[in-house]
């Protein structure tokens, strides 16, 4: 049953007969890991709080500095030099109340990975980097979460909503990622790729929409399109094999 | 005049999508035609090859130093996933998608 106080602060998506009060009542228990609180976890965790999800773990291992400011609007001036779990633990607890958010000061890898999703029904994948996106994905399979995947670089982002045994998984997609010591980004490119990893999360949870399974969307910012490409699983992936 | 059109029949195309990181080496162009003789087997790695013989800038990111492409490049033919040797066809749209990883 909702509080008074939430039927008029969700009314607006309460309307929409793809949430409605069940829905709601979906997202305020579910419990929601954001691993990478940079600019995908920025839009993502923002837009996740307001929804109404009940239950968010946070996960980064950085402190706000000078640079991440054109993207990673969780943060201000104010914030540089100040842990980002933190501070995202604040922003977002003024966007809601009620949600029981989780902060951990910590990098992801192969160690911590499986206790930091352990409880979580959905992780969403925000990270900047791809061996703690591999571990990250490896946890997920292990313990058949789905994994929202988000990824940027420039003005071009990448999207899909992984299901452990119907879904290719990371290793799947991906054997390696460019890496660069310092990664051109502009602000919008996150902000798109987070709202869309946001938006499949509540699709997820309320149980509506059509996921981006077996389909990874490729966000274009230069000339503004989208573009879809289908994704199969690797029949001898050494991670989703067999599950 | 006969011979041209025989030549004209002869030609196909395929449109590449060149990744926006990468546009800055094909002049900022978003789609580059690649043509070839259509008599000839045409495969994603000759369209590539091509590819990198007219954008020289480009080829030095999508292949490593052995000559092989990157691992991180990834190349589809109508939004599924191809392989080097996966023929063309006229009209085909190639994506070059780069794995990406900056959050």
């Amino acid at each position: 049953m909702l509080s008074e106080q939430d039927e008029v602060k969700y009314r607006r998506q309460i309307l929409l007969s793809e949430v409605g009060e069940e829905g709601q009542r979906r997202l305020q228990q579910a419990r929601v890991l954001i691993a990478g609180l940079g600019g995908l976890g920025s839009a993502a965790s923002i837009y996740l709080a307001c929804a109404g999800v009940g239950n968010i773990r946070l996960v980064d291992c950085d402190t706000v500095s000078p640079s991440d400011l054109n993207r990673q609007f969780l943060y201000s001036e104010e914030d540089i030099g100040t842990v980002k779990v933190h501070c995202a633990k604040r922003r977002l607890q003024l966007l809601n109340s009620k949600s029981c958010i989780e902060a951990a000061n910590d990098r992801i890898d192969e160690d911590n990975v499986y206790g930091l999703v352990d409880g979580c029904d959905i992780v969403v994948d925000c990270l900047d980097n791809f061996p703690a996106r591999l571990a990250l994905n490896s946890a997920a399979i292990n313990g058949r979460l789905p994994l929202l995947h988000g990824a940027v670089l420039g003005f071009e982002g990448r999207v899909t909503t992984i299901l452990p045994g119907k879904t290719p998984c990371m290793r799947c997609l991906y054997a390696d990622a460019i890496s660069l010591d310092e990664m051109p980004v502009i602000g919008t490119t996150p902000g798109v790729i987070g709202c869309i990893q946001a938006s499949e999360a509540i699709k997820y949870i309320v149980g509506s929409g059509d996921l981006l399974v077996s389909r990874m969307l490729v966000y274009d910012g230069l000339s503004s399109r989208f573009r879809e490409v289908f994704v199969e699983r690797d029949p001898g992936c050494s991670v989703c094999q067999g599950v | 005049m006969r011979n041209r059109m025989i030549a004209k029949k002869e030609t196909m195309y395929v449109k590449v999508i060149i990744p926006a990181t990468l546009r800055q080496f094909t002049d900022g162009l978003e789609t580059v035609k690649i043509t070839a003789n259509s008599a000839i087997i045409f495969n994603v790695s000759s369209c590539l090859d091509t590819l990198k013989v007219k954008y020289p800038e480009l080829g030095s990111k999508l292949y490593d130093k052995d000559g092989n492409l990157a691992r991180f490049v990834h190349v589809f033919v109508n939004g599924r996933k191809a392989l080097l040797d996966d023929v063309l066809i006229q009209g085909d749209e190639v994506l070059i998608l780069i794995a990406v990883a900056g959050g």
